[in-house]
C-alpha cells in the first residue's frame, strides 16, 4: 500500500468516525445535507492543434493557484489547474485567447501568439464580476447576485490591531454599523446593526460562521482575525433564506482553508496604546478658578456669590493651586470639624495611562487531492487606558479546518474551534463614573499613605477602588464542533447535511473588597470603598447544537439555468447557570467562595437571577429557485416556514418567503458596442423575515412568583405566592418586510466602479405593551400592534487602477438610514424633554429640547419675560433661583403662557419642546485608499459621520448640574459675561436649578457631532523574492500600523466622538463614557514559509 | 430518481417527527399558574402575598415598579398646617399628573386578590374543601376592602373591581362608581372578611389579620365615611355620582357599635409602662420604636405591645428591615410648626389657649414650651436636638427649613439601629385610635358624652401623656368644647400615623380653613429671637410675619414659612384628580369636580 494509499484510507477512518459521531450528537434527527456547488461543469473539447502548458500563480503570494479556471474565450472549452497551478490545454490557432480565472482573483486574458508555455500571475480581486460571493447556503457569482450582500475580504483585518474582530468592520460596508459603548476590551459592548435598529424589542443581525449560526455574537468578536477568509453581509430579502433569525441582516463569517502545498504563516504585532482624546476635566487651580468665575456671576446677579459648601477661602486656595487644610461650613460632615485638606489631584493623570498589547498567530495550512487543511492558533493581548489596576482581556484560540474527499462524491468538512477569553478588570469604581465624579482635589492618599476619603471622609475614591477594591474576572471557553458532509447524487443533484455541537461555558468570579479610607491625618471615620465584602460566583454553560439537511438540484438547458434547494433547520439551546454568594471575604491573598465567612446565597444565573436552566429551539422549513437566462436575467425565489419555542401552540409557526430579480444591462445586444461600459445592473427585491428578539422563553406561560413576607412574635418568614404577571399566548413572530432597489456599474473595465442601494423596512407586527386602562391591574403583555419603518440608503464608489508597478485603489461609501414609529398604539407615555425613546410618529430614540431665544440681556428682559410666564405650574425658576441676566430664554412654543416640557392640558408633543432629530448617527461614512508599489504596501481607512445629535446628561454634562463633582471645563471662556454678552452659552451659576434652566436640554446645548478619524493606516515592506529563495522563506513582511491616530471633531465639549451619545442615561447623577479611548501604534511581521 | 424523492420524502417525515423536541420545551425552573393553587397551603401562601400591600415605610409599589416610593408624601401627610414642610397637595396647587401610582397600585393589588378568589371558587368548584382555604379568602376580602378604601380616601368614588379582567373585557371601561357604592362594597368586604378570618392572631400568626382586627378597621371606615358625609356632603361628588343611601347617622351609629365591639373583646390594651420609673413617662415614646430590650430604658421588648391591632412586623435578624430613609426624611418633613406645638396641653389637661391656664410658660425661650406639657410633646418634638436650655436657633427660613425642632416619632432610642436598619413593627391600626374613634363617634352619634365612656376610651390615653383626664367637668369649669377637645386627641394621639390628620380635618370639613391660612413657623414677639440677631436674622423672612397669632400668651407676631398668598386649597383639593392616563384610556371615566 502506498503511503498516499494509506493516508486515504486513514482518512476514511477518521471521516466515518466523525460521521458516527455527527450522528451520535444529533440523535435521531441527525439527516443528510448538501451544499450547492457551484463548480462549473466545462465541455472538454479534446481535437485541437496546439497544446499550452503553463503555472498560475497569485500575485500576491506567489504560491500556485490550483483549481483556476483556463478557458479558451468565446467558448466553453477550458481546463481547471492542478494542485500544483499547473495546466495543460489544447487551443485551435495562436488567435485564440486564454481566459484564466479564479476565485477571489481578477480574470487574465491572455494571447496565446507563439508560447507554448503560459504562466500567469493573478492579481487578488475583489470586486470583479467574477468573484463568488458567499450567500446563504452557498455562493453565488456577483454577476448573478440579486440580493444586497457586500463581501468584505480578509484584507480589513489584516494589521488591524483590535481586540475584537467587529471593531475592524467599523465603516468598511455601507449599511453595517458597529457601535462600542466603552473602550475597555472585553467590555466594548460591541453592537453591531445592518440598516438600523428593527425593532423595539432589540435584535442584532444572525452570524453564521462557515454554515453553522455562532451561538451568540461574542464567538465572533472573539475570533482571530488571522482565521477569517472573508465576511459577507446579507442586508436585504438576500438573507430572507435565514428567515427566522433575518430580520437585523445576517453576517456569514467564512474562515481560511488549506490551499497549495503546505504553508507555514506567522504574524505577530506589539502594539503601543496611548491615551486619545481627554475629556474635558479641569486641573485643581482650573476647578477652583471655575468656581470663582461662577461665583463671580452669581455675586453679580443675585449680589450673593454661592461658594456652596466650599467656602470662598478654600476656592480660593485651590484657584491658586496651594494644597493645605481648608475650613468649610460642613462642621460635622467634611474632614474633621470641617477642616479639610486639599491639594491637587488630577483623577484623569492618575488613573489613566499608555500601555502595550500583542498578538500572534501561527497557521499550518495546504491541501494534498483529497484533503484540504488548516490549523491555528492565537494569542493576544489587550489592556485598557487604567493604569491603577489591570484592565483587559487575554484571548487563545485554535482552529481546525479540514475537508475530506473521502469518494469522488462523498465529501466531509470540519471545523473545530476552540476559543478561550479571560476578561478581568477590578469589580468597584466604575458605577460612579471615575473622572466624571470625582473633583481633582482630593488626592488619592492621605500624610500617611492610606487612602484619602473624599470630602475628607466619605468612601468615593475612584482609584482606591479600582486598584484595591477587588477584581471581576471571567472566563469564556467556546467549544465548537462542526461537520459537514456532502453527496453528489449525480444529475445535477446532490445533498448535504449539517451538524454543529457548541458548548460554551464561563465562569466569573466577582470579589469586592472593603477598602478602608481614612482622613488627611489618618482620621477613622469607619468609611470604606464596599463597606462589606463578598465574592461571587457565576457559571453558566451553554449547549447549542444546530442541524441542517439540504437537497440541492442543478441544471442547464440552453442558456436557462436552474438552481434548486430544498432544506430545513433545527436548533436547540440550553441553558444552566448557578450562581453563589458569600460576603466577608478577608483579603488573603486567596479569593475563591471557600475562603469568606459569610453564609452562602445561592441563586441562578443570567439575565434572570432567578432561572437555574433554560432552553429554546427553532424549526424551519427552506427553499430556495434561481433561474437566470444567460446570466441576464435573475430570479431568485425563496419561501421560508420557520418555529419558534417562544410562543405557544398554534403560534409558533410563520412563513417568510422573498422575491428579487436582477438585469444585467450591459449584457444587451444595445449596450455591447459601449467599450468603456463594464458592468451595468439592476437589482430589485422584496423579502420577509421574522424577529423573536427581546421575547423571553416562556412568555406565554403564566407562571408563580414566590417570595417571604415575615409574620409572628418572632419574626419568622412565611412563603408568598401570586401570578407572576399577565400573560397571552395570542402572539407570534414580529414579521419584518424588506425592500431593495439597486444599480450597480463598471466603468472602463472596472476600475471604476459602484453600487448605490435603497431600501425600505416595515416590521409591522412589533411586539409592544399596549398601555390598558389601570383596572386590569397589571402590564399588557406585548402582542403585535407596533409599526416600525426605516427607510434609508447606501452608496459606494471605488477606483483602482494600475501604472507599471505602482497600483492604487480609493473606495468611499457612505450610507444613513431614518426610522419612524408607525404605530405604538398608546405605548410610550408622554415625551418628556430630552431624550426619548419610543415617540409614536417619531423615530426611535428622539430629542425633544426648548426652544431658545438666545439669553437675557437685560434685566428688563428678565422682568418682562417673569412677568409673563412666572406662575403656578410654569417651570420658571423663583424666589432665590430667579432668573437673571445672562440665563438662557427659553420660548413658550405652544403660547400657554407657561414654560413646560408638557403643557397645561397634557397634550402629546404640545408643551415648549421640539422635535430635534434623533440619536443615532447618520451620514456615515468609510473611505478606503490603497497604494502598492514594488515591495511596499500603503493603506488607510478613514471613517466618520456627518450628523449626529449629542445631548449630554449626568453630572459633568455642563457646568453645575450639580455642585459636587468634577465640572466640565469645555465651556471655559464660551459662557456669558457682562464683557462677553454676545457668548452663545448662558452665564455660570452654581445654583444648580438656575443651571439646569440654562442648560438642560436645551437647542443650544444640543450638539451636532459631525467626525472624521483615521481608523487606521498602515505601511508595509515585503521582502523581493530573490531574497526569499535565498532564506527558503515565501513572505517576509514588516509593517507599522496605526489606529485611531487622528480625527476632526465638531464638538464642543470635547468628549470622544465615537463615544456618541449615552442617550440612555436619564439620571443626572451618574456620568458614563469618561474611560478614556487609545490611540494604537503597531508594529509587525507577516512570515510564511 | 423516484428512489431519491422516496428517500428524501423518508428524510422529511422523519425531521418533521421531533419538530416537537426543538419547538415544544417546557419552562424548567418556574412554577407555573396551571398546576398552582391545588391545596390549601398554596391559598394560604397566596393570601401572605397580600400583606405587601399594607402600606408601610416599606413601600411596595407594584405597578411602578421600585424606585417610586409613595409614602414619603404621606408620612407628612402631605404638609398640613403642623409640617414644617410645605408640599403642593396641601397648597391646594398640585396639578393632575399623567400616572398615579395609589391609583394604579391598588389595581394591581386588587387583580391578585380578585385571582385568589377565583382561583378559591375553582378549587371549591373542583371538590376542594371550602373550610380549608377560608382564612385565606377571607384575608383575600379584607385587602379587596382595604385597597378600595385607599382609593376612597384619595378619590372619593372609584371603579369597583371584583373580577380578574381579560384584555378584552368590558369591566376594563367601567365607569366609576360612587363613593356610596364604593363604601358599600368595602363594608360587604370586610363583613365577609370578619366572618371568615380567626378571632385572634397572636403568636406565630402575629401581623396577620385577625377578626377583630377587621371590626377594627370597618369601625376605622365607618367614622370616615359617616363624618364626612356628615361634615363634607356631596361637594366633593363627581358628575353623575348617586346619592347615598344609608345615612350618615347610620354609618356613625355603626361606628360606636364596632369601636365598642373592640374595646368590649379585652384583645388590647394601651402599652403603658409609666409605672415604671425607668420609663420616665414616656411610655408613648418607646412604643414607636419597640423593639429589642435595648430599643428602651425600660427594657420592654415587642413582646410586651398588646396595642397595635393591625401592624407590619420587621425583624432585624430575619434581616426584614424597614430599609428605607423613613427616620430622616420624618425628621425634616415632620419639623414642628408653631400650630403643631400648640395643640399639646399642659399637665393640668388644659390646653395652653385656656383662660386662666397658668401652668403655661410662654415663649420666651423655647424650652420654655416645653415646661409641664403632654408628655407626647417631648416625645414627638423634645428628643435628639432637645431644647433644653432654649439656646437653639432658628435656622434660615425657607419652605423647607423652619424649624430647629425635628420630629423624633418612630426614631430609635440612643440610635439602637442605625438608620435603614430600623426593625421596629410599624402599626397600621393601634388600638389607641379605637378609643378615640369610640370617643368621637359616641359623641357625633349623641351629642355628648358621659365622663365613664370618657375613661374607657380617651382617658387611657391621656393617663399614658401624663396629662388630667377630660371630663365634662373640666370642658365645663373651663369654658372649653367637648368636640374640639376629644379632636384635639386624636390629633394629638395619632400624630404622624397613617395619614390621620390628613384623613381627619378633610372629613371634618376644616381642611380648606386651615391649608388655605399662612403656615406659622415660630413665634418671635416677647421671646429671644426677637433680640438676637445671632438666633434669627429678620431679614431673612421673606416671607414676612402675622402680627396676631393666637398664641397661648394671647396674639403676637409670628413667622410665616408658607405664606397664604402660596396657597389655595380649597373642596377641590380633597380629593386628587384622577390620573389624565386613564381618563384618556377609558372614555367613561368623570374627573373629579374642579379638577
Amino acid at each position: 500500500m502506498t503511503t498516499e494509499k494509506r493516508n486515504r484510507t486513514n482518512l476514511k477512518y477518521v471521516a466515518g468516525l466523525l460521521g458516527i459521531l455527527g450522528f451520535l450528537i444529533s440523535g435521531a434527527c441527525t439527516n443528510l445535507y448538501a451544499a450547492t456547488s457551484s463548480r462549473i461543469i466545462l465541455d472538454v473539447i479534446d481535437t485541437q492543434d496546439l497544446t499550452i502548458t503553463g503555472t498560475v500563480i497569485s500575485s500576491d503570494d506567489g504560491m500556485p493557484v490550483p483549481g483556476a479556471n483556463v478557458i479558451l474565450k468565446g467558448t466553453t472549452t477550458g481546463t481547471t489547474t492542478d494542485f500544483d497551478g499547473n495546466f495543460a490545454i489544447d487551443v485551435p490557432s495562436s488567435n485564440s485567447v486564454l481566459v484564466f480565472s479564479s476565485i477571489g482573483f481578477a480574470s487574465k486574458e491572455v494571447t496565446v501568439g507563439n508560447n507554448t508555455t503560459i504562466n500567469v500571475s493573478l492579481d487578488m480581486d475583489v470586486s470583479a464580476l467574477d468573484e463568488v460571493i458567499v450567500v446563504g447556503f452557498g455562493t453565488t457569482k456577483k454577476e448573478t447576485l440579486t440580493g444586497a450582500v457586500e463581501q468584505i475580504s480578509s484584507e480589513v483585518f489584516e494589521d488591524r490591531a483590535v481586540s475584537n474582530v467587529a471593531l475592524a468592520l467599523q465603516g468598511q460596508t455601507p449599511g453595517l454599523t458597529v457601535n462600542r459603548s466603552s473602550s475597555r476590551p472585553g467590555n466594548e459592548n460591541v453592537n453591531l446593526q445592518i440598516r438600523g435598529v428593527t425593532s423595539i424589542n432589540g435584535g442584532s443581525p444572525l452570524i453564521v460562521i462557515d454554515g453553522a449560526p455562532a451561538f451568540d455574537d461574542s464567538e465572533f468578536f472573539q475570533m482571530n482575525p488571522d482565521d477569517i477568509e472573508s465576511i459577507s453581509v446579507l442586508k436585504d430579502g438576500a438573507a430572507s433564506i435565514y428567515g427566522s433569525r433575518a430580520a437585523n441582516g445576517v453576517i456569514l463569517v467564512t474562515t481560511k482553508k488549506g490551499k497549495g502545498k503546505m504553508k507555514i504563516e506567522f504574524n505577530s504585532n506589539t502594539r503601543m496604546n496611548f491615551l486619545g482624546l481627554k475629556p474635558p476635566f479641569p486641573s485643581y487651580q482650573e476647578y477652583g478658578q471655575l468656581w470663582l468665575d461662577t461665583a463671580e456671576q452669581d455675586l453679580a446677579a443675585t449680589g450673593v456669590a454661592n461658594y456652596w459648601n466650599w467656602g470662598e477661602e478654600a476656592l480660593q486656595g485651590i484657584a491658586s493651586g496651594q494644597a493645605g487644610y481648608y475650613a468649610t461650613p460642613i462642621v460635622d460632615g467634611w474632614g474633621e470639624g470641617g477642616f479639610l485638606y486639599l491639594a491637587p489631584a488630577d483623577r484623569y493623570e492618575d488613573l489613566y495611562g499608555s500601555n502595550i498589547g500583542h498578538q500572534q498567530s501561527l497557521s499550518l495550512s495546504g491541501s494534498s487531492d483529497q484533503a484540504r487543511y488548516r490549523l491555528s492558533m492565537g494569542v493576544s493581548e489587550s489592556q485598557g487606558a487604567l493604569k491603577t489596576a489591570y484592565d483587559g482581556i487575554k484571548q487563545f484560540s485554535v482552529r481546525l479546518n479540514t475537508d475530506f474527499d473521502i469518494t469522488e462524491r462523498l465529501n466531509l468538512a470540519t471545523n473545530i474551534s476552540l476559543q478561550k477569553n479571560r476578561t478581568s478588570s477590578p469589580s468597584s469604581g466604575f458605577g460612579r463614573g471615575l473622572v466624571g465624579q470625582d473633583a481633582p482635589i482630593f488626592p488619592a492618599k492621605n500624610s500617611l499613605g492610606q487612602w484619602y476619603g473624599n470630602f475628607g471622609r466619605y468612601s468615593t475614591n475612584s482609584i482606591a477602588a479600582t486598584s484595591e477594591g477587588g477584581r471581576d474576572d471571567l472566563e469564556e471557553n467556546i467549544a465548537k464542533i462542526s461537520l459537514n458532509l456532502k453527496y453528489d447524487l449525480g444529475s445535477g443533484f446532490s445533498v448535504n447535511a449539517t451538524g454543529t455541537y457548541n458548548h460554551v461555558n464561563s465562569r466569573q468570579d466577582i470579589t469586592q473588597l472593603t477598602v478602608p479610607v481614612f482622613g488627611w491625618e489618618g482620621e477613622s471615620y469607619n468609611e470604606a470603598v464596599n463597606s462589606t465584602s463578598s465574592i461571587e460566583t457565576v457559571h453558566l454553560t451553554n449547549e447549542y447544537q444546530t442541524y441542517g439537511g439540504f437537497l440541492n438540484y442543478e441544471t442547464k438547458l440552453g442558456k436557462h439555468n436552474f438552481k434548486a434547494m430544498v432544506g430545513m433547520t433545527a436548533e436547540l439551546n440550553e441553558f444552566k447557570g448557578l450562581s453563589a454568594k458569600r460576603t466577608d471575604i478577608v483579603n488573603e491573598g486567596v479569593f475563591d467562595l471557600a475562603v469568606a465567612s459569610g453564609v452562602p446565597t445561592i441563586g441562578g444565573a443570567g439575565n434572570n437571577n432567578n432561572r437555574g436552566q433554560d432552553h429554546d429551539g427553532l424549526y424551519s422549513y427552506l427553499t430556495r429557485l434561481n433561474y437566470d437566462y444567460n446570466e441576464k436575467y435573475l430570479v431568485e425565489l425563496v419561501g421560508r416556514r420557520d418555529g419558534s419555542s417562544r410562543f405557544a401552540p398554534g403560534f409558533k409557526f410563520n412563513n417568510y418567503g422573498s422575491a428579487s430579480v436582477g438585469w444585467n444591462i450591459h449584457k444587451e445586444s444595445f449596450l455591447e458596442n459601449l467599450e468603456s461600459l463594464s458592468n451595468l445592473k439592476l437589482r430589485a427585491s422584496i423579502g420577509s423575515s421574522g424577529n423573536q428578539a427581546g421575547i423571553g422563553r416562556y412568555d406565554y406561560v403564566s407562571t408563580i412568583s414566590q417570595g417571604t413576607e415575615l409574620f409572628g412574635e418572632g419574626g419568622t418568614l412565611s412563603n408568598t405566592a401570586s401570578v407572576a404577571g399577565i400573560t397571552t399566548t395570542q402572539r407570534s413572530w414580529e414579521v419584518v418586510t424588506i425592500k431593495n432597489i439597486a444599480i450597480d456599474f463598471g466603468l472602463f473595465n472596472n476600475k471604476l466602479s459602484g453600487t448605490f442601494e435603497t431600501y425600505e423596512r416595515e416590521n409591522k407586527d412589533m411586539l409592544l405593551g399596549r398601555s390598558y386602562s389601570a383596572l386590569l391591574g397589571g402590564d399588557a403583555p406585548e402582542t403585535n400592534i407596533g409599526n416600525l419603518k426605516t427607510t434609508g440608503w447606501e452608496a459606494m464608489l471605488n477606483w483602482k487602477d494600475q501604472k507599471g508597478d505602482f497600483s492604487y485603489n480609493i473606495g468611499v461609501n457612505m450610507s444613513d438610514n431614518t426610522n419612524e414609529l408607525v404605530n405604538l398604539e398608546g405605548g410610550g407615555g408622554s415625551i418628556q424633554a430630552g431624550y426619548n425613546q419610543l415617540v409614536e410618529g417619531f423615530p426611535l430614540n428622539s430629542y425633544f429640547v426648548f426652544e431658545t431665544d438666545g439669553l437675557f440681556q437685560s434685566q428688563a428682559e428678565v422682568d418682562a419675560y417673569n412677568a409673563l410666564y412666572d406662575k403656578d405650574g410654569s417651570s420658571v425658576p423663583n424666589g432665590g433661583n430667579a432668573l437673571r441676566v445672562g440665563d438662557t430664554k427659553i420660548v413658550d412654543l405652544d403660547g400657554d403662557g407657561s414654560i413646560n416640557a408638557i403643557n397645561q392640558d397634557n397634550e402629546k408633543g404640545q408643551g415648549d419642546i421640539k422635535y430635534v432629530g434623533d440619536a443615532q448617527t447618520h451620514y456615515v461614512f468609510g473611505i478606503n485608499l490603497g497604494a502598492k508599489y514594488k515591495g511596499f504596501d500603503f493603506t488607510a481607512f478613514m471613517q466618520g459621520a456627518l450628523q449626529q445629535n449629542v445631548l449630554r446628561q449626568g453630572v459633568s454634562a455642563f457646568p453645575f448640574n450639580n455642585p459636587w463633582p468634577n465640572q466640565t471645563n469645555a465651556y471655559n471662556d464660551l459662557t456669558w459675561t457682562p464683557e462677553n454678552t454676545g457668548a452663545t452659552y448662558p452665564r455660570l451659576t452654581a445654583q444648580r436649578t438656575l443651571a439646569r434652566w440654562n442648560w438642560s436640554n436645551t437647542d443650544t446645548f444640543i450638539q451636532n457631532n459631525k467626525y472624521i478619524r483615521l481608523k487606521n493606516i498602515v505601511i508595509g515592506y515585503s521582502l523581493p523574492a530573490d531574497v526569499l529563495d535565498k532564506l527558503n522563506m515565501d513572505k517576509i513582511r514588516i509593517y507599522v500600523s496605526g489606529n485611531d491616530l487622528f480625527e476632526l471633531s465638531s464638538l464642543v465639549d470635547g468628549y470622544d466622538p465615537e463615544d456618541g451619545n449615552v442617550p440612555t442615561v436619564t439620571d443626572s447623577n451618574v456620568q458614563t463614557s469618561v474611560y478614556p479611548f487609545q490611540r494604537t501604534v503597531a508594529v509587525g511581521v507577516n512570515l510564511a514559509f | 430518481m423516484k428512489k431519491l424523492i422516496t428517500l428524501f420524502s423518508a428524510a422529511v417525515f422523519l425531521l418533521t417527527s421531533c419538530e416537537d423536541k426543538f419547538l415544544d420545551l417546557q419552562d424548567l425552573d418556574s412554577v407555573t399558574e396551571i398546576v398552582f393553587f391545588d391545596n390549601p397551603q398554596d391559598f394560604e401562601d397566596g393570601a401572605n402575598d397580600f400583606y405587601s400591600g399594607l402600606h408601610s415605610p416599606k413601600a411596595s409599589n407594584p405597578g411602578t415598579g421600585s424606585g417610586d416610593n409613595d409614602g414619603f408624601a404621606e408620612i407628612s401627610d402631605y404638609g398640613t398646617e403642623l409640617n414644617g414642610y410645605a408640599q403642593d397637595f396641601g397648597q391646594g396647587v398640585n396639578n393632575p399628573t399623567f400616572e398615579d401610582s395609589y391609583w394604579k397600585n391598588a389595581y394591581w393589588y386588587l387583580r391578585d386578590i380578585n385571582t385568589l378568589i377565583q382561583k378559591g371558587e375553582e378549587y371549591v368548584a373542583n371538590g376542594g374543601s371550602a373550610s380549608e382555604i377560608s382564612e385565606s379568602i377571607a384575608t383575600a376580602y379584607f385587602f379587596r376592602a382595604y385597597h378600595h378604601f385607599r382609593l376612597l380616601k384619595r378619590f372619593g368614588g372609584a371603579p369597583i373591581m371584583t373580577v380578574v379582567a381579560g384584555l378584552d373585557d368590558e369591566v376594563l371601561d367601567s365607569p366609576r362608581n360612587s363613593r356610596y357604592e364604593l363604601v358599600t362594597q368595602v363594608l360587604a368586604d370586610l363583613d365577609l372578611a370578619i366572618a371568615g378570618l380567626p378571632a385572634t392572631a397572636v403568636g406565630s400568626d402575629l401581623g396577620k389579620i385577625s377578626s377583630i382586627a377587621a371590626t377594627a378597621y370597618k369601625a376605622r371606615v365607618l367614622l370616615f365615611e359617616g363624618t364626612w358625609e356628615k361634615y363634607v356632603g356631596t361637594v366633593t361628588d363627581f358628575e353623575g355620582s348617586g346619592g347615598p343611601t344609608v345615612t350618615a347617622d347610620a354609618y356613625i351609629a355603626q361606628a360606636v357599635t364596632a369601636a365598642k365591639e373592640v374595646i368590649d373583646s379585652g384583645d388590647f390594651e394601651i402599652w403603658n409602662q409609666n409605672a415604671d420609673p425607668l420609663m420616665e413617662n414616656n411610655s408613648y415614646k418607646w412604643l414607636f420604636s419597640l423593639e429589642g430590650a435595648d430599643s428602651n430604658p425600660g427594657g420592654y421588648t415587642k413582646a410586651s405591645n398588646n396595642e397595635f391591632i393591625i401592624q407590619s412586623i420587621f425583624d432585624h435578624a430575619a434581616n426584614d428591615q424597614i430599609r428605607s430613609q423613613f427616620t430622616q426624611i420624618n425628621e425634616s418633613r415632620n419639623s414642628a410648626t408653631q400650630v403643631a406645638l400648640d395643640m399639646y396641653s399642659t399637665l393640668n389637661g388644659l390646653p395652653i389657649t385656656a383662660t386662666g391656664n397658668t401652668q403655661f410658660m410662654g415663649y420666651a425661650k423655647q424650652s420654655d414650651q416645653f415646661i409641664d406639657r403632654d408628655r407626647r410633646m417631648w416625645a414627638n418634638f423634645g428628643g435628639g436636638s432637645a431644647p433644653v436650655d432654649g439656646s437653639n436657633a432658628i435656622l434660615a427660613i425657607s419652605n423647607v427649613n423652619n424649624s430647629n425642632l425635628p420630629n423624633q416619632k418612630f426614631t430609635t432610642w440612643n440610635k439602637y439601629r442605625s438608620v435603614r436598619e430600623e426593625s421596629y413593627n410599624y402599626p397600621h391600626l393601634r388600638y389607641g385610635e379605637i378609643l378615640l374613634t369610640y370617643a368621637e363617634a359616641l359623641y357625633e352619634r349623641d351629642g355628648s358624652i358621659s365622663d365613664a365612656d370618657l375613661d374607657i376610651s380617651i382617658n387611657l390615653i391621656r393617663n399614658r401623656a401624663g396629662i388630667a383626664p377630660l371630663t365634662n367637668a373640666l370642658v365645663t369649669s373651663n369654658d372649653l368644647d367637648m368636640l374640639e377637645e376629644i379632636r384635639r386627641e386624636r390629633t394629638v394621639e395619632l400624630y404622624m400615623e397613617d395619614n390621620n390628620h390628613w384623613n381627619d380635618i378633610r372629613r371634618w370639613d376644616t381642611a380648606v380653613d386651615l391649608l388655605s391660612n399662612n403656615i406659622i413657623g415660630a413665634v418671635i414677639e416677647g421671646t429671644e429671637y426677637e433680640s438676637n440677631i445671632d438666633l434669627f436674622d429678620p431679614s431673612t423672612a421673606i416671607y414676612g410675619f402675622v402680627d396676631n397669632y393666637p398664641s397661648g400668651v394671647g396674639p403676637v407676631r409670628a413667622l410665616i414659612i408658607d405664606p397664604a398668598s402660596f396657597r389655595t386649597f380649597n373642596h377641590k383639593n380633597y380629593l386628587w384628580p384622577l390620573p389624565l392616563e386613564e381618563l384618556v384610556l377609558s372614555s367613561s371615566l368623570k374627573q373629579n369636580p374642579g379638577w
